[in-house]
Parts: C-alpha cells; structure tokens; sequence
C-alpha cells in the first residue's frame, strides 16, 4: 500500500490561552516546582531535626548522669570550698595585720632602765608613754623617739618638776611604717 | 453598578496577554509567601531554636564537666595536703575553743620566763578584715584581754613569740610598763612589769562539718 506524502504551507491556528489555560499551565510547571522545592527543604529540615532531636537527647542523658554525679561530689564541694575560703581569709589575717613586736622592742632600747613608774599604751596608733625620770633621760627618750623611722610626730606633751632629781613626763608619738606580720614572719 | 464595572474591567483586563501575565506573577508570589511563611520559615526555625537549646545544654554540660574535673583535682590534692589542712584547722579552728587559747598563751608566757595571770575573754563577733572572701561572715573574732607579768625583755620575748604564733592574734592595744606591779601588789619574783593587752583571736564557724 503506497501511502501518500505532502506538505502544509498553512501556518498553525493556535487558538487563544484563557486565563484558565494559563492558571493551569502555571499550576503543572511553576508551582509543581515550587512544591517540589518546598517539600525538599521540609525534608532536609526534617532529616536536620531528627539529628538535632537526637544530640538534645543525648545532652539531656549526659547533664542527668553530670548532674548525678555532682549530687554526690556536693558535700565534698563545700568542704572544699569553705577550705579554700578559710585558707584566703587566713593569709589575709596575716598579710592585713601589723607586727606590734617591732614597736615594744624599738621602745625597749629608747627608754633606759632607769625609768621609774613606766607606763607606755598603744592604743588606736598612737603610743604614749609616761613616768619619771631625769631631765636629761626625758629628753634622751624624746629624741630617740624623733630619730626613729617606727615613730612620727613625736612630742613631749607633759613635763612636771617633782622637787627632785625627776620629773614626771608623758611623750606622745605616732605609730609609723608599722610592718605587716607577712613582711616581718615570711 | 460601578462594582460590576470594575468587575468587567478587571475579567476584560485579565483576558490581554500583559494581564495574564501579571497574575500568573502574583499567584506566584503569594504562593511563595504562603509556603515561606507557613512550611519554610517554621521548619528552619524549629531546627534554629533547637539548636540554640542544644548549644545551652552543651554549655552546662561543659560547665558539669570542667566543674565535676576540678572538683576531683581537688580532692586529690586535699588527699595529698592532709598535713596542711591539720594546720590549718589547729590554727583557724572551725569553732570557738577559749581553753586552747589560754593554755596556748599561758605556754608561750612560761616558755618566756612570763607569767599569765588573768585573761578576759568577751563575746564573739564577725571579723573586721577587708576580704572579697564570700563566706567571710563566717570568720569571728574573739575580743581577749590578757594580763601577764614579767620583766621589758622577757614581755618582749613573749610578745614576740605570740605574734609569731601560726594562730592569728591581732593585737588591738596594750599598756605595759612597771608602775602597775607595785600598785596591784603582784609578786615581785615574776618581775617588775606588767603587760596588759587587747587581742583579738579568730575562728571560722564552718557550716561544712
């Protein structure tokens, strides 16, 4: 059978699109592709959470054994801490508090032996010392009070005749450069 | 009456090629708004908070972890400082102890050819030290008046030696020198002065024991 060939010159009738003919051609091209996308980012985001979900999981079970384990070191934890509390504290007592010794043993070589009714205080930084003595005694005391580095503004605030070879005295001094017991012991 | 108009004008306006066009965009456009705003957006963001919640919970566990490190380090060390520690506890006591004190300074005294004979112990209080200590409320202080006879240089001895004392004794003011001997008529054959100091002792009231 011989089947019969030609050729059309006419040009295509394509008819029109409507609105509908758009709306579905959209439909099965643009948003079947804005589907596709959206569902492989859901997916993706999925498989992301189920990781995330996991390592949640897993920190909550490792905080919980943690947690136990810290339940126990608890009371060890206190014990250390008031340890290492008492141990600052009792460096600062001693770094924050002055060594008296050095001043009663400078006032140990200021004042002779002769000295009758010594009376020295040290109260609140200041050192006052009264008794008897000559008045060449007094004003030795008096000087080597001034000459040492331990006293400042040194006085002599009171000097009373007694009709005898004494005279009774009282020196006023300021504490100076009084060491810390760390700089002395340590 | 205008409404249908606008209606017409619209369907006539959607039929033009420009027409259809723009709305085939527009659709477009809400249709990727909607999906951002109802799938992308809480997807990505349950996954971002999540994350943050595990960065949270991987802090704390590292905080667990470094804590639960150091706390054994220093047990290990405590172990190894037992000797230290005893020290410590015999010179910050962790409670009041005026019966150690007194015999610890009547010791001091007689090895110093001193002589205690009064000591006046007062109430406690919270020590007055400058300290960034958290629990330095707990540190007390003892208030101790102690009265001892001697001659200068052996008062200077003990002095000496009880500022030299592992246990703290802050010395707040003294009185001393040899008009008081005879005026209280104190034995003269332990010497011809008398010392009379306001100390201070401390102890940490420890809530751990």
């Amino acid at each position: 059978m011989v089947q019969k060939k030609g050729f059309n010159l006419l040009k295509t009738q394509v008819e029109p699109q409507t609105i509908w003919t758009k709306i579905y051609k959209w439909t099965t091209t643009t948003a079947r592709a804005i589907m596709v996308l959206v569902e492989l980012i859901i997916v993706v985001a999925f498989g992301f959470r189920v990781v995330v979900d996991l390592q949640f999981k897993n920190f909550n079970k490792d905080i919980a054994v943690k947690e136990e384990i810290m339940s126990v070191l608890q009371e060890s934890e206190t014990r250390l801490r008031s340890t290492q509390d008492r141990i600052a504290l009792y460096e600062q007592l001693w770094r924050n508090t002055p060594y008296i010794s050095n001043v009663y043993l400078e006032v140990s070589k200021i004042i002779p032996l002769a000295v009758e009714e010594l009376n020295i205080q040290i109260v609140n930084g200041e050192i006052t010392i009264r008794g008897f003595a000559s008045t060449e005694t007094i004003a030795t005391i008096e000087s080597g009070f001034k000459n040492s580095s331990l006293f400042t503004q040194t006085e002599l605030s009171n000097i009373e005749s007694q009709g005898n070879s004494t005279d009774s005295f009282v020196i006023k001094s300021k504490l100076n450069n009084l060491p810390m017991r760390s700089e002395v012991l340590f | 009456m205008q409404l249908k108009t606008s209606t017409s004008q619209l369907r006539e306006y959607l039929e033009t090629k420009q027409g259809k066009t723009y709305f085939i965009a527009i659709m477009t456009l809400i249709t990727v708004a909607v999906m951002l705003v109802f799938a992308i957006v809480p997807a990505i963001k349950s996954i971002t908070d999540k994350i943050a919640q595990n960065e949270v919970r991987r802090e704390y566990l590292n905080a667990l972890t470094e804590k639960e490190k150091n706390i054994k380090e220093l047990l290990i060390q405590e172990e190894q400082s037992q000797a230290q520690i005893q020290f410590l506890e015999s010179s910050l006591p962790s409670k009041r102890n005026d019966e150690y004190i007194l015999a610890n300074i009547g010791e001091i005294a007689a090895q110093n050819n001193a002589y205690l004979f009064n000591a006046d112990f007062s109430e406690d209080s919270v020590a007055t030290i400058e300290s960034d200590v958290e629990s330095k409320k707990r540190l007390k202080q003892v208030p101790l008046t102690i009265s001892v006879q001697g001659t200068i240089p052996s008062l200077g001895a003990f002095m000496k030696k009880m500022e030299e004392f592992p246990m703290p004794f802050v010395v707040e003011s003294m009185i001393y020198g040899n008009k008081d001997v005879r005026s209280q008529n104190l034995p003269a054959n332990r010497g011809d002065s008398l010392l009379v100091m306001k100390i201070n002792y401390y102890y940490y009231e420890d809530v751990a024991e």
